[in-house]
């Protein structure tokens, strides 16, 4: 019996689409447990990440498909906009910065890498062999996982900012401060 | 306003993985041009870069 190979692509995209819902999840302890509120451009990134999301969840569910991998690259390259602002915003010396650095960089610095990251992954090629397709459960859990996290991130969004903007500097909850 | 930019791309990922994939990226095209228009108006404070 051949032993068939998972379709790189396939898990390419399964572990990309992991790899944001943990982002998503350590955006949310720094914001809970470490009661760091995220600012404008922060949630920006936070929906740029999502919209990369989106471009892997269609590649799951529908196969590898040249338009979802341009929408993954349009995501990124909105969030490398913002992130990138965010860090000129802070790049010179007494500008101060905003939020606590995870392992030396702040989280606008590694959002930046993180999209750079994933314009530069789009590049790997795709196999020709034969492969088999990723367990079901895995690609309904991770997709599921990902459309709980952002639908999370939009009831979380609206207690701290309301209906409206949110303050560059939020100190409190929108919901609590009325 | 972000909340709204959040609650278009859930419902772009649950149409889109239910099925429909014409309307999950038109939803998720609304909720992109969207961030744009917001970001712009986020982008206020000047940068302090001098060269």
């Amino acid at each position: 019996m051949s032993r068939q190979r998972f379709d790189s692509a396939e898990l390419l995209n399964a572990a990309g689409l992991a790899g944001l819902v943990v982002v998503l999840l350590v955006a949310y302890t720094d914001q809970f447990a470490g009661h760091d509120l995220p600012c404008p451009l922060c949630l920006l990134q936070r929906v740029a990440i999502v919209g990369v999301a989106f471009g892997l969840l269609l590649n799951l569910r529908y196969g590898p498909q040249p338009s979802s991998y341009g929408i993954m690259l349009l995501a990124a390259l909105f969030g490398m906009a913002v992130a990138g602002r965010q860090v000129l915003l802070h790049i010179a010396p007494g500008t101060g910065s905003y939020g606590a650095p995870l392992l030396g960089l702040h989280l606008y610095s590694w959002s930046f890498l993180l999209f750079v990251a994933t314009a530069i992954l789009l590049l790997l090629p795709r196999p020709t062999s034969p492969v088999r397709p990723l367990p079901r459960e895995l690609q309904y859990g991770l997709a599921w996982a990902a459309i709980s996290l952002t639908a999370l991130n939009a009831v979380t969004t609206f207690l701290q900012c309301g209906p409206l903007e949110c303050p560059d500097n939020p100190a409190n909850y929108w919901v609590f401060a009325r | 306003m972000t909340s709204l930019l959040f609650l278009l791309m859930a419902i772009a990922m649950v149409l889109a993985w239910r099925g429909n994939r014409r309307a999950g990226v038109a939803v998720f095209a609304l909720a992109a041009l969207l961030s744009v228009v917001w970001f712009n108006h986020h982008v206020t404070d000047p940068l302090d870069l001098d060269f």
